[in-house]
């Protein structure tokens, strides 16, 4: 019978950082990069903050918090804005927050994100994308200060957010956190970065430009 | 294009042991009754009905 126990609180099992709790990078088996080149690596850079025998070269974006305002090594996109990271975990994880920080000009950083979980995650390639259904969609800002960061789903798959200033009918802890227990795959998807933002003008009755609003600031509170 | 740029990808969350282990596991087929009903020999070979045939009459 498998040995199992959990580790509440998630404490770090890296030795040189034992207080991190963004510690689930300890327990990647593989971390793979679609569409995206390792930046700043080179000779007596580390990239790897993995496990012994942790492979794939998104490892070096999964590093000790600590170390998350470093400016390389990092990861750049390579014939287009587009990039998957595949994670593969050596154990099951339960994944409750997600922070990811843009390098380089804020206009590059990512300003969304798809995550999959599971099977969807091990298999998915960009070919895959069409039929793949994310387990959760997040909006990004530029996070260059390192603080922000979203929770796994707050709400069922498929469930639609609700509208402002309304509430939807609570769900229960299992099934808010459902998608994101348990897993030994998590695959994250980049579609696109602040640079793809259109600014729009906006214009008073009068016709005076007032204001530039980006897309997403633009769309209507319904 | 704008290339897209991460340095950092935090997780948090918690991890079990818990390790996937390969299982001896015997299997056994074990006629039913039914069975004989199903695959009974004629000259029209049906499929069982579970294997998407049609039924026999």
């Amino acid at each position: 019978m498998a040995h199992s126990h959990s580790h509440g609180g998630g404490h770090s099992h890296d030795d040189a950082y034992p207080d991190d709790d963004w510690n689930l990078y300890s327990h990647l088996e593989r971390a793979e990069g679609l569409n995206a080149t390792l930046v700043g690596g080179g000779e007596g850079v580390k990239v790897s903050w993995g496990p012994e025998g942790s492979t794939g070269k998104a490892l070096c974006v999964c590093k000790p918090h600590a170390r998350r305002l470093e400016p390389g090594p990092s990861l750049s996109s390579d014939a287009d804005e587009q990039i998957i990271v595949k994670l593969q975990f050596n154990v099951p994880v339960s994944v409750r927050k997600i922070m990811v920080i843009g390098a380089g000009p804020s206009d590059g950083h990512p300003s969304s994100v798809q995550c999959f979980v599971g099977r969807t995650a091990e298999q998915l390639d960009f070919s895959e994308l069409d039929g793949a259904a994310p387990a959760q969609v997040a909006e990004l800002a530029v996070n260059a200060e390192g603080e922000g960061y979203f929770n796994t789903v707050c709400r069922e798959p498929g469930r639609p957010a609700a509208p402002c200033g309304h509430a939807l009918t609570p769900l229960s802890h299992a099934q808010v956190r459902a998608p994101f227990t348990n897993i030994t795959a998590l695959a994250l998807f980049f579609p696109a970065n602040h640079g793809d933002e259109e600014v729009r003008a906006c214009s008073t009755s009068a016709g005076a430009r007032v204001h530039a609003l980006t897309l997403d600031q633009s769309l209507p509170c319904r | 294009m704008q290339v897209t740029s991460i340095r950092y990808i935090g997780l948090q969350g918690d991890h079990t042991h818990g390790q996937r282990m390969a299982v001896d596991a015997k299997y056994e087929l074990i006629a039913t009754p039914n069975d004989d009903k199903l695959f009974q020999h004629s000259h029209e070979h049906h499929l069982a009905p579970n294997a998407g045939g049609k039924p026999q009459d």
